[in-house]
């Protein structure tokens, strides 16, 4: 991470705006701190909360890749029935009006999670630490807003009644087995088997394609913002100000905007010089095993089950 | 902005791809024309572009960050329809991939931020910069389209998150999104106002400007695309129905009812006794999601301002739907054709 106080310098002007030096740092440059870490001052600089999401992206991507290559259940089974079972549960994990059709719901996805070989405390990370704790911190004020039965007397006079609990509880839920029921998906199925299992479903090809084709080239302007802010990081001595901060994520933007427009011209006519005359050609599926159907047939089973539980609450 | 699975009925959710499906119909039109047949490449780095530029931190008055959509800076030099192709994809992606807004409620964060964000702030920026503006008057409208787009869609998102605890609850207990429009409204409102609108309009303005010192040429090529802009029957299309939602509350100020859409308690006045049919007929209307073009839970005596809202949003819940039966009828019609 050393740096030569000079190189920094040079590289603050070119910025946009000379930095000084704080005097405590002007003799440890070694002792700057990561440009994907924290800023001194305990809140993340916009640069490293940029850096810190770009890179989330790009380890999300890497590891759905790789654990859709594991030897697990769901692996194994053809994309179509994967993603037609998943809406139907999805479908099943909107319409349940009660908590526990939901929490049942919940743990066959983490069942199913296991059967598939995927580290189950890391999935219940990924499926709780994000949507649904925003979600549970979202909704916290509805356990004493919604009026109801009192349950618990809270100081400042507030209640928390039966309905707020039951509102809270049903919204968490719900948002927690629905992010839970699609990273079980992606998780388990290649992005290009997803996108052909979406084509051979009805999804229009062209749309398809085109889906295909952002994902791949997205990845490459990821890492171009990266670069970016990268070496604006490690370049940045001090705090900039917030002008000089937006002026600089506008200029970024800009300059991603061209980066596209240019290599969106210079694919089309790499595409033209292999042939591509505007029509597009997708490879076909494999005719759908006796195990695929059994899969689908059982997802359909399942989801007729949870319905028929969610209408007579009194079973459970 | 991005409204995650389990938040939206999936009524609503349902309704929110009906209205979203004849505009992204108009879109892949619009494109296709203007790329003639070739679009594949160019949409998709739109598309990257857009969710790329989502992931960047745009530092806000007060020592915060905000995400910024950049809905209104691809339709200001992409042109309209290739922002909506763009965004969508890219919110498509985030909702499939990234597990970023829910895969149910796909079409209401495209009708919120590929749509109404980027056709609000062309409008805008359109309404002001007008043809062949100077580098500060594109500068300028665009951020302040920008800063409309993003609002429009804050003011939507607040409005289908806060129907359904009016729309589907049960016995007191919310089955979805808790917050009525009271809470979700102001909540939207007022960090888009503040700190996001500003974020928008900020990197929209900023990145405009920059782009016409660096690449004049982009901007000649987007003029290109921006006058074939919303087309004329674009324009038609959202400013007749903008209009028309507007002013559906009208009827509210005329006395009395419509002529032979009397109900039974009119009936009841008028001949002084209702035919058994009306009267058993009558009750199916008691389900109806937004009888008498009303909230639930709405007083009977409530003021004009009280129901209009009401109103409103039967309209746009009404359009939305036409558009979807209409959008498939179209397709069952063209593959019948071919």
């Amino acid at each position: 991470m050393g740096m030569p106080v000079r190189a920094m310098e040079v590289g603050a002007r070119r910025a946009g705006k000379a930095q000084t030096i704080p005097a405590g740092r002007a003799g440890d440059a070694a002792g700057l701190p990561d440009p994907r870490s924290r800023a001194s001052g305990g809140r993340a600089d916009f640069a490293a909360k940029t850096l810190a999401g770009i890179a989330e992206a790009l380890e999300r991507a890497i590891f759905s890749d790789d654990s859709a290559r594991l030897p697990g259940l769901l692996q194994g089974i053809d994309p179509r029935s994967k993603v037609l079972g998943a809406a139907l549960l999805l479908a099943v994990g909107g319409i349940a009006r009660h908590v526990e059709v939901l929490v049942a719901l919940h743990a066959a996805t983490l069942l199913l999670a296991a059967l598939s070989l995927l580290p189950l405390g890391s999935f219940v990370r990924r499926v709780w630490a994000g949507i649904p704790l925003f979600a549970a911190m979202v909704a916290l004020p509805s356990l004493v807003m919604l009026p109801g039965t009192p349950l618990l007397s809270l100081p400042l006079g507030l209640r928390v009644s039966d309905n707020g609990v039951a509102s809270f509880s049903l919204l968490v839920v719900r948002v927690a087995t629905s992010v839970a029921l699609v990273l079980l998906l992606v998780s388990t199925t290649r992005w290009s088997d997803l996108l052909a299992a979406l084509r051979t479903l009805g999804v229009p090809e062209s749309f398809v394609v085109v889906l295909g084709m952002t994902y791949r080239y997205l990845f490459l302007l990821l890492r171009a913002a990266d670069s970016l802010f990268l070496s604006r990081a490690s370049r940045t001595v001090g705090h900039t100000s917030g002008r000089e901060q937006r002026r600089w994520a506008a200029a970024v933007a800009g300059v991603l905007m061209s980066r596209s427009v240019k290599m969106g011209g210079d694919v089309l006519l790499a595409m033209r010089a292999r042939g591509f005359a505007g029509e597009i050609r997708t490879r076909g599926f494999r005719r759908m095993s006796d195990g695929d159907w059994l899969v689908l047939v059982l997802g359909v089973v399942m989801s007729a089950g949870l319905l028929l539980l969610d209408q007579r609450p009194g079973w459970l | 902005m991005h409204i995650p699975d389990g938040y939206l009925s999936p009524a609503t959710a349902a309704i929110a791809y009906g209205a979203a499906a004849p505009f992204w119909y108009q879109a892949s039109r619009r494109v296709k024309e203007t790329l003639r047949g070739h679009e594949a490449p160019l949409v998709a780095l739109f598309a990257a572009f857009s969710f790329t530029v989502q992931m960047l931190n745009i530092p806000v008055p007060g020592g915060t960050t905000a995400h910024a959509v950049g809905g209104t800076l691809m339709a200001v030099v992409l042109g309209p329809w290739a922002a909506v192709i763009g965004v969508s994809t890219a919110l498509i992606i985030q909702a499939l991939f990234f597990g970023d807004g829910g895969v149910t409620a796909i079409g209401a964060n495209c009708f919120n931020m590929a749509i109404a964000l980027p056709l609000a702030g062309y409008a805008v920026y359109r309404l002001i910069a007008g043809r062949d503006p100077s580098p500060g008057r594109r500068t300028l409208a665009a951020s302040v389209g920008a800063y409309v787009g993003i609002n429009v869609a804050a003011l939507l998102t607040g409005i289908e998150l806060g129907v359904q605890p009016i729309l589907w609850s049960e016995g007191g207990r919310a089955l979805y999104n808790p917050y009525g429009l009271e809470v979700t409204i102001p909540a939207m409102m007022v960090v888009h106002l503040t700190l996001a609108g500003f974020a928008e309009a900020a990197i929209t303005g900023l990145a405009v400007a920059y782009l016409q010192r660096t690449h004049p040429l982009l901007f000649k090529q987007g003029a290109e695309a921006a006058s074939r802009g919303l087309g004329r029957s674009g324009w038609g299309l959202v400013g007749a129905l903008a209009v028309l939602v507007v002013l559906t509350p009208l009827g509210l100020l005329a006395p009395g009812g419509a002529d032979f859409e009397w109900g039974a308690d009119e009936l009841r006045e008028l001949v002084g006794y209702v035919p058994a049919g009306i009267a058993e007929l009558g009750e199916l209307w008691q389900w109806a999601p937004l009888r008498d073009y009303q909230l639930p839970g709405m007083p009977g005596d409530a003021a004009i301002w009280q129901q209009a809202p009401g109103y409103m949003l039967s309209a746009v819940i009404g359009v939305g739907l036409i558009f979807a039966l209409f959008f498939m009828a179209r397709i069952v019609l063209s593959r019948r054709a071919s």
